[in-house]
């Protein structure tokens, strides 16, 4: 346990296995690969390594900030967990600094909703980085009902030699005094500290999904189920909401929004996917109610693949616009979209993830998997997106280059000098070797949340509990 | 009947997530409750396909066919007319209200009335309205209809006259599934207290919910 202290007084945090184990970290140059294939090598990973799971350490988000060098994780007990990457050591230029555990905070508490008799779950859905415009760190966190903004701040020096107090803060008998001293800052050891600046609360009756902060840095939408709102970051008490599909009667209720986002570089542009597998995009200079979108996206579902629950693997369970604004990517359950944004009709590429369990649907819906919301994310350069699947496999596919590749998070393959062994699932009939069947899946370890770092091929990986970092093999 | 067993196991298992989810941490998650409906519709709309051309082979051409047994009755009960944006584009319908339509169609008897799908939205106001005994012209549906009815067309809407065959025979048949504990009492309490109160988080999830567990337990 670790006491901190924030704005609000001292608060007891409950040390997530992430930030007190120790971290594995190697630096790898394995065996030459070929051509301009990069290849991924394990760099680090964090978390307890025991296969007992508490339920409080489940990641449930990762998060880059804009520099790529904090990394932050929040997990469904509530913590945020950030790492920072260490300098690069000149002496071996080769090596990328490694990720070091740099604040850990208790960022939600669990709630109770006396209203509605309903507990409110501390459970951190999503982390947004702010550009940093000072020397502090600012990012919001969000759980289903209640954002906050929290400042990170480093403390490395303190004021010592105060007139009037002893060392411990104690005050002097004022008969002692007898000179004047003036109090001078002396350095100490590095202090991370944590405070929630902003609480923004009581604005959604549904569970938020999705947070984003928008590109004029000074306003940010929060989705839930059924609406989105705009805040400014500084305003608490108030914020508007820019679109409402909630239908007068809910007993006609069709579509939930599932994820929102701004555009990266348009301040007047956002999107919303629905559970019904469209995207809509809505310039806010239109009016003040989006309820009208400017662009519908919408793929005509192709009628031989209908099922019991064709309907449900369409819903969306991530979008992402690319790093130039020109492209999104949305991740429904079997597979990944890119959308040109001046293409309504279809997506320009489609990526199968795992085509293998369509014939499974099933038993994914019996066992729950077939819920699943996996994210995607692109790297730096557009050229490359990535997005995670079962058996703690996780997939990348070269837009570029019309390759992909399935790696997996294990421990097994968490070696000294190994560079990550491609993996194969076979689908049906003859299993090659080193093959995985799919029945052979472990459906329970499954990697929802990935991250790229904004410029390096440096990613974060987080299985159930355990968060890894890899990065391409530098001769 | 491989796909009618298949999406009766479909309904049954869906009905048990629904249930299940209620005492999940942080309330039912609308998404969720949405996505189970529609498995739920899609098993349904399947199982009435699969069965109407079974009976058209089995039984001959009779109206208010003997093929139909307690479990079709069920699942045309199990299932309200929702997501009801079927409900709403049906055309027969002269009442105004969505809610009404599905109260009706669903529960041609006072017997049921009171405990049957009283969707939470409506104001208490409606329920003098529901318990008539003798259904509005409008909603009669002549066998020859019944017949044309398409299932897919989503609104569970069975010939009264054979509803409420089927219905008395229902009585007789085996009890409600075993999956689903008996949860009437507390349910009018829930009534009780939830009309009229603005929606909560959960609220589409529970009036799906509810509803089609006020039917269920309702026989």
């Amino acid at each position: 346990m670790l006491l901190v202290e924030d704005g609000l007084g001292i608060c007891v945090v409950h040390l997530s296995p992430l930030s007190l184990s120790l971290s594995l970290s190697l630096s790898l140059s394995g065996a030459g690969g070929g051509g301009n294939d990069v290849q991924w090598c394990f760099s680090q990973v964090k978390g307890a390594i025991d296969d007992d799971v508490a339920e409080a350490d489940i990641i449930s988000t990762v998060e880059f900030n804009h520099s790529g060098e904090l990394l932050a994780t929040g997990d469904k007990g509530g913590r945020v967990v950030i790492f920072q990457q260490e300098p690069e050591n000149k002496s071996q230029p080769q090596c990328r600094g490694e990720y070091n555990v740099y604040s850990t905070f208790q960022s939600h508490e669990p709630e109770f909703d006396y209203l509605k008799s309903l507990e409110i779950e501390e459970k951190i859905n999503k982390i947004r980085w702010l550009p940093q415009k000072n020397a502090a760190q600012f990012l919001l966190s969000t759980n289903d009902k209640t954002i906050k903004l929290w400042k990170i701040s480093e403390r490395d020096k303190r004021p010592e030699g105060y007139n009037l107090k002893e060392e411990d803060g104690r005050y002097r008998d004022p008969t002692t005094v007898t000179t004047l001293r003036v109090p001078v800052f002396r350095p100490m050891d590095l202090m991370v500290e944590a405070s929630p600046r902003r609480v923004f609360a009581n604005a959604h009756t549904y569970h938020i999904n999705s947070i984003s902060v928008n590109s004029d840095y000074e306003t940010y939408l929060s989705a839930d189920d059924l609406r989105v709102n705009l805040w400014h970051l500084e305003i608490t008490d108030r914020s508007f909401n820019i679109v409402d599909i909630k239908p007068a009667n809910m007993e006609e209720l069709t579509e939930v929004i599932t994820a929102a986002e701004f555009h990266p570089n348009q301040c007047n542009t956002f999107v919303y996917s629905s559970s019904k597998g469209t995207i809509r995009l809505c310039d806010m200079r239109e009016s003040a109610l989006c309820d009208k979108h400017s662009k519908l996206f919408e793929e005509p579902e192709d009628p031989s693949n209908r099922s019991f629950f064709s309907e449900i693997i369409s819903s969306i369970s991530d979008v992402k616009f690319s790093h130039n604004g020109r492209y999104m990517m949305t991740r429904d359950y079997l597979s990944v979209k890119i959308w040109d944004l001046n293409m309504e009709s279809r997506p320009v590429e489609t990526y199968q993830v795992h085509e293998y369990l369509r014939s499974k649907l099933c038993s994914l819906y019996e066992n729950d998997c077939i819920f699943d919301k996996f994210e995607c994310c692109w790297n730096g350069n557009d050229n490359v997106v990535m997005t995670g699947s079962y058996n703690n496999f996780f997939r990348m596919f070269d837009r570029g280059q019309k390759k992909d590749v399935t790696l997996e998070a294990s421990r097994e393959s968490s070696k000294p000098r190994a560079v990550l062994k491609p993996r194969k699932v076979s689908a049906g009939g003859k299993r090659k070797k080193d093959e995985i069947s799919v029945d052979s899946l472990d459906f329970n370890k499954k990697i929802l949340h990935t991250a790229w770092h904004p410029q390096e091929n440096i990613i974060a990986v987080a299985t159930t509990n355990n968060l890894y970092i890899f990065q391409d093999k530098l001769n | 009947m491989e796909l009618n067993a298949e999406a009766k196991r479909i309904m049954a298992l869906s009905l048990g997530k629904l249930y299940s989810s209620r005492m999940h941490r942080g309330g039912m998650k609308l998404h969720r409750s949405l996505q189970l409906s529609l498995v739920m519709r899609s098993a349904r709309d399947i199982y009435f396909t699969a069965k109407l051309e079974s009976d058209a082979e089995a039984a001959g051409r009779q109206p208010g066919a003997p093929g139909e047994d307690e479990e079709v009755a069920m699942v045309t009960e199990a299932v309200p007319a929702q997501p009801a944006g079927q409900a709403a584009a049906d055309p027969q319908q002269s009442e105004t209200g969505t809610e009404a339509h599905t109260e009706t169609e669903l529960s041609p008897e006072p017997s049921c009335a009171p405990a049957v799908t009283q969707p939470l939205t409506e104001a208490p106001s409606n329920v003098p309205a529901r318990t008539e005994c003798k259904p509005k012209p409008a909603q009669i549906v002549t066998p020859a209809d019944k017949e044309n009815t398409s299932p897919g067309s989503g609104s569970a809407v069975p010939a009264l006259a054979s509803d409420r065959h089927t219905r008395k025979r229902r009585g007789n048949s085996a009890a409600e599934p075993e999956f689903l504990p008996s949860k009437k009492a507390r349910m009018e309490q829930m009534k009780g207290g939830e009309s009229g109160l603005h929606s909560g988080s959960c609220r589409g999830g529970v009036s799906l919910a509810s509803a089609l567990f006020r039917t269920i337990v309702a026989f």
